[in-house]
């Protein structure tokens, strides 16, 4: 049977404002075929699948399904002609459980603890693996569980075209390969698959075929059988730069003058969860300066909570924190940033971006009260303007004005804002969970980058991420979180992938024979 | 005594209803994303209609209510129109539309009664004693011998959290005013969840307004609404937007009031100024003591635009 046409979408344009976000895209998807959709950040990825699911309405171009021009207006259009969309941001009521986001606007009926739809979804979740607690809200998930949610949602709905914007980002390099897995299986059981990802391994191992934008416009289109990993990464890095820093390998052995003054010091830290049980057990931990401290781990076991009781946005239930010898329990986090430590957050939609604020705002938040930014009663507009445009250069940020709302930046672009702000002024101390998540390949690098400025400036970094190249590309020493536990430290010059791994899944670090 | 007692929770419950009836359009509306601020308003509104609708119709009580229920589906309307497709802000569109609901209800009552020495009066509702349960001892008064519309307030109460926790559509309601934009990307019609969100809030808010000229009065006053529209509010707020408790508060604030009364009629010891503060600083000390508790339903108040910057 050869494979059919799904959908056909013809000179796509989109215009906000004055950004031409899509400038005529001619893009397909066929049954049983991956589709990977790749461009740098704010490159109209999301602004594509958006228009083809419903959500954003294109200025020009048309839609054929199965061959047939179609309107589709809303998602409920799309949804129709069963297509789904796993957007980028979660789309999740986060009051309500897991199995009630999934039941939203499917069927009807009066009692809506379904028997046959919840059963549907256990027979799904097992053959993708994909395992949630459907009794759960969703607000006490953490993230890679809140993304599985997601996918079940779609899969409940029998689709037959699939887009997944960037579904892996916030998964764990187990749980991506689960969901890579799952997703060749729904390939080969027909559906159409579009996978948008800034991941080159992700890349390699499940498309068929790639369609690459750039400022909206179609950059290239092959397939993955003809093209090598070398030319996908300079695809994606659209032609810039130097060769990243994750394609170099692990960080070699660090010479023992390398070794700084202790800066954070945790002595038997607890945090409790908000459920009962603690999250952080009794961890020991020291970062000097001049040195990242990579904290690997599945996502789940503790590293929230941790980067939260030592900005203080969460109470250590017992232990002590301290900074160059100051006790941080008792502060809190603007005491906490004033000393100098740079946040980035795992939830930046959430808990690190104000989206009806403009960009430069954005970007020196936390910091308008220092000497650079504001006299003693008015914020100096003019010098946040320009550390914001300095930002703004720096992570290629795809904006008309530092003074437009941030809200309306591509994902990608969302972070980079985050990440400019650390990265504002030269810290004492960075605490950095999953900096790269959502990243394209260019700004990735840029932030390792960063991170390892930081360091040379300084500043002792705790770099938080379930990206084990990562942590190895630019960690010092490894230490592995299970179940709020340290389950041993690794130094640089001995990692190895397969042992990191075992510690991540509880095993715990043999004692070295000496 | 046990008569006093006895007789103080049957005119609470009495005096409850529209209590009950207010807080429930406030959790209807609310659950669906829209905050309503114009109670005060539009319970003056609707018992001027109902009270006008009874007088007219020579003293038929249900034609009276559903004047004022229309009355208040009206505005509910006109909210939605407003908030939903113009997408001006809640708070502002509710306090135009209260400040307007006023001057219709003083309007309407001067057009159709005029300036009269005596004004005139309709039948009030009469206690329905229901078999066997009213006889039970001092339950049976309080709870089983009151007028038909506070078995309605009770019977609507249960109905509406059985719609909202209990059914596939609730939950679809629901999701509307906690997350637009999730509901909207699940193909749930966001616009008219709201719309009917709106009018039904609307609609039982006009009954409640309704139960006043019919239950207190007989008749029409511009002061009888007297602070039930905001007393709604924090009612609604302390039951969390979720009905039952919602009911239960509704009692509270009555008792509250009746309390206040009662201490006057009783003389007690204290100026009536301040007696007839009490449901207010119950409500006051009732506010503070849940309002860092309170879960609101995520999306209240907060218009949505598809096509709109993620919030
Ligand atoms: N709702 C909106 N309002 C205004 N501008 C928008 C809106 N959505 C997207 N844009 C703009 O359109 C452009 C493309 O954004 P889009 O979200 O499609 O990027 P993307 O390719 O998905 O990037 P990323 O990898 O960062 O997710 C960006 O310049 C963005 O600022
Ligand atoms: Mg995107």
């Amino acid at each position: 049977m050869p494979a059919e046409e799904l959908v056909r979408m013809t000179g796509i344009a989109k215009r906000f404002g004055d950004v031409l976000a899509l400038d005529h895209v001619d893009f397909g998807i066929t049954g049983g075929k991956v589709h990977a959709l790749l461009g740098e950040n704010g490159a109209g990825k999301t602004t594509l699948m958006n228009v083809l699911y419903g959500l954003y309405r294109a200025d020009e171009g048309r839609v054929e399904i199965k061959g047939k021009e179609m309107a589709i207006r809303t998602p409920r259009d799309a949804l129709r002609h069963r297509i789904a969309m796993v957007h980028q941001h979660f789309r999740l009521v986060s009051n309500f459980t897991s199995f009630e986001n999934i039941l939203l606007g499917t069927g009807r009926g009066l009692k809506f603890e379904a028997r046959a739809q919840r059963e549907k979804v256990e027979s799904i979740a097992r053959e993708y693996g994909l395992s949630v607690d459907l009794d759960a809200k969703v607000k006490a998930l953490p993230v890679g569980a809140q993304q599985r949610v997601e996918i079940l949602k779609v899969l409940a709905r029998d689709p037959l075209v699939l887009i997944l914007d960037e579904p892996t980002s916030s998964l764990t390099p187990q749980e991506a390969d689960v969901l890579l897995g799952a997703i060749k299986k729904l390939a080969m059981n027909g559906l159409g698959v579009v996978f948008i990802t800034h991941k080159v391994r992700e890349v390699m191992s499940i498309a068929d075929e790639i369609t690459v934008l750039n400022g909206g416009r179609v950059a290239g289109r092959l397939q993955v059988s003809e093209s090598g990993e070398k030319r996908l990464v300079e695809l994606m890095m659209g032609g810039r730069g130097a060769p990243p820093l994750l394609q170099a390998g692990p960080t070699p052995a660090r010479t023992s003058a390398a070794q700084g003054e202790p800066a954070l010091v945790l002595t038997s830290v607890s945090v409790g969860s908000g459920k009962g049980a603690s999250a952080v057990e009794e961890v020991d931990l020291a970062v000097r300066h001049g040195e990242i401290l990579g904290v690997a781990g599945v996502s789940g076991n503790g590293q929230r909570e941790l980067a939260e009781a030592i900005m203080c946005v969460r109470r250590a239930g017992s232990g002590s924190i301290k900074l160059d010898g100051i006790e941080l329990t008792r502060l809190n986090t603007k005491q906490v940033i004033s000393m100098g430590v740079g946040y980035i957050p795992e939830d930046r939609m959430g808990d690190g971006i104000l989206p009806s604020m403009t960009i430069a705002e954005n970007i020196v938040l936390g910091r308008e009260h220092s000497p650079s930014f504001s006299d003693r009663f008015a914020l100096n507009r003019k010098a946040m303007g320009a550390a914001a445009l300095r930002g703004v250069e720096d992570y290629n940020i795809k904006t008309t004005s530092v003074e437009a709302h941030a809200g309306v930046l591509s994902g990608g672009n969302v972070q980079k804002i985050l990440i400019a702000r650390a990265f504002l002024t030269q810290c004492k101390f960075l605490v950095a969970h999953n900096p790269t998540r959502g990243l394209d390949i260019a700004a990735t690098d840029h932030v390792l980058r960063s991170l390892v400025k930081q360091k040379e400036g300084g500043a002792g970094v705790l770099l938080i991420s379930e990206d084990l190249d990562e942590l190895m590309a630019v960690s010092d020493r490894i230490c592995v979180l299970f179940k709020g536990q340290v389950m041993g430290v690794v130094e640089a010059g001995s990692y190895d992938k397969y042992e990191i791994g075992a510690m991540m899944a509880g095993k715990k670090k043999e004692a070295s024979a000496s | 005594m046990t008569d006093l007692v006895t007789d103080f929770f049957r005119v609470a419950v009495a005096v409850s209803v529209p209590y009950i009836l207010g807080g429930q359009a406030m959790t209807i509306s609310g659950r669906s994303g829209i905050f309503l601020v114009f109670n005060e308003g539009v319970m003056l509104a609707s018992a001027s209609a109902t009270f006008l609708a009874t007088f007219l119709s020579g003293g038929n009580i249900i034609i009276g209510l559903l004047a004022g229920a229309a009355m208040g589906g009206f505005f509910g309307l006109v909210m939605g129109y407003f908030s939903i497709t113009l997408k001006q802000n809640q708070f502002v569109v509710g306090l135009a539309l209260l400040v307007a609901a006023v001057g219709i209800a003083n309007f309407m009552y001067s057009v159709f009664i005029g300036v009269v020495i005596k004004p005139p009066q309709i039948p009030t509702l009469l206690p329905v004693h229901i078999p066997l349960l009213s006889d039970i001892p001092y339950l049976g008064p309080v709870l089983f011998s009151q007028n038909l519309m506070f078995y309605f307030a009770v019977i609507l109460s249960i109905l509406v959290w059985a719609f909202l926790y209990r059914t596939r559509y609730g939950l679809n309601f629901r999701s509307v005013g906690e997350n637009p934009r999730v509901a909207d990307s699940l193909g749930i019609n966001v616009s008219l969840t709201r719309y009917a969100g709106a009018v039904a809030g609307g609609i039982v808010m006009g009954i409640a307004g309704g139960y006043l000229p019919l239950y207190f009065t007989g008749t029409y006053t511009p002061s009888l609404v007297n602070g039930r529209g905001w007393i709604v509010i924090a009612l609604t707020l302390f039951g969390r937007w979720n009905p039952i408790p919602v009911m239960l508060g509704a009692l509270l604030f009555a008792a509250a009031e009746v309390f206040g009364i009662y201490g006057q009629i009783l003389n007690l010891p204290v100026p009536s100024q301040f007696l007839l503060m009490i449901p207010f600083i119950v409500t006051l000390a009732i506010l503070v003591q849940t309002y860092r508790k309170t879960e609101l339903p995520e999306g209240l108040a907060k218009n949505y635009d598809r096509e709109s910057a993620e919030d």
